[in-house]
């Protein structure tokens, strides 16, 4: 459980960003909306899925006009992802110092 | 020798660990200021609980901007949290996220002292 918790977070957001870089963003038909799924048609990420596949593609006239936030998406994500995975280095070095030292 | 419980007894788990571990190279008299500055400074992972839980209801990410992730918390809130996903990751892991901020906390205010 603690593992998971751990590494949960980069974990989902790279699955998530590697998820929209491999779909087409002119599928219509899935979507990896929370909000759609349990029901509630409003939800002020419409369209961001569509724009971070567009940003990928380097087309980003269409990601802006899918979700002003995508491209910015793509960039805040990958630096958060690069961000946890530094800590863990850091952290992981710290532990085996540790054991070295007894 | 300064002990964490008689400084800083309302922290526990990983933080209590990890303070006490800095503690412990400290006078009392150095780890009392350490203790007072760290206690104003610190967030508690309740409040970044609370914060993250807003996210279902009215706004998404003000447990981001807490923990000072500017980006992230700004993208939250024109995202609705990532369209929930973000939110409900952090629901999951807000003991964490809260530690690693006070742990940077930590360890820049033992600079000072």
């Amino acid at each position: 459980m603690r593992f998971i918790r751990k590494h949960l977070e980069w974990f989902v957001f790279s699955a998530g960003l590697v998820l929209l870089a491999l779909m087409s963003p002119e599928n219509a038909g899935t979507s990896l909306c929370f909000f759609d799924w349990i029901g509630i048609d409003y939800c002020p990420g419409e369209g961001l899925g569509h724009s971070v596949s567009y940003t990928f593609r380097g087309n980003f006239e269409s990601a802006l006009q899918a979700h002003l936030a995508g491209p910015a998406a793509v960039f805040i994500l990958s630096g958060r992802i690069i961000y946890i995975w530094k800590e863990l280095y850091q952290e992981s070095k710290l532990t085996t110092n540790k054991e070295q030292h007894g | 020798m300064a002990n964490v419980i008689d400084h800083l007894p309302e922290i526990e788990g990983d933080e209590a660990l990890y303070v006490g571990k800095l503690l412990s190279d400290l006078s009392d008299e150095q780890a009392s200021k350490f203790a007072s500055v760290y206690r104003s400074r610190r967030k508690d992972p309740q409040t970044v609980l609370i914060t993250c839980i807003l996210g279902f209801f009215l706004i998404a990410g003000v447990h981001r901007l807490l923990l000072n992730q500017i980006g992230m918390g700004i993208l939250y809130i024109f995202t609705g949290g990532l369209c929930l996903i973000g939110t409900i990751v952090d629901l999951v892991n807000y003991k964490d996220m809260a530690f690693q901020y006070n742990r940077g906390v930590a360890k820049e205010i033992q600079s000072y002292v």
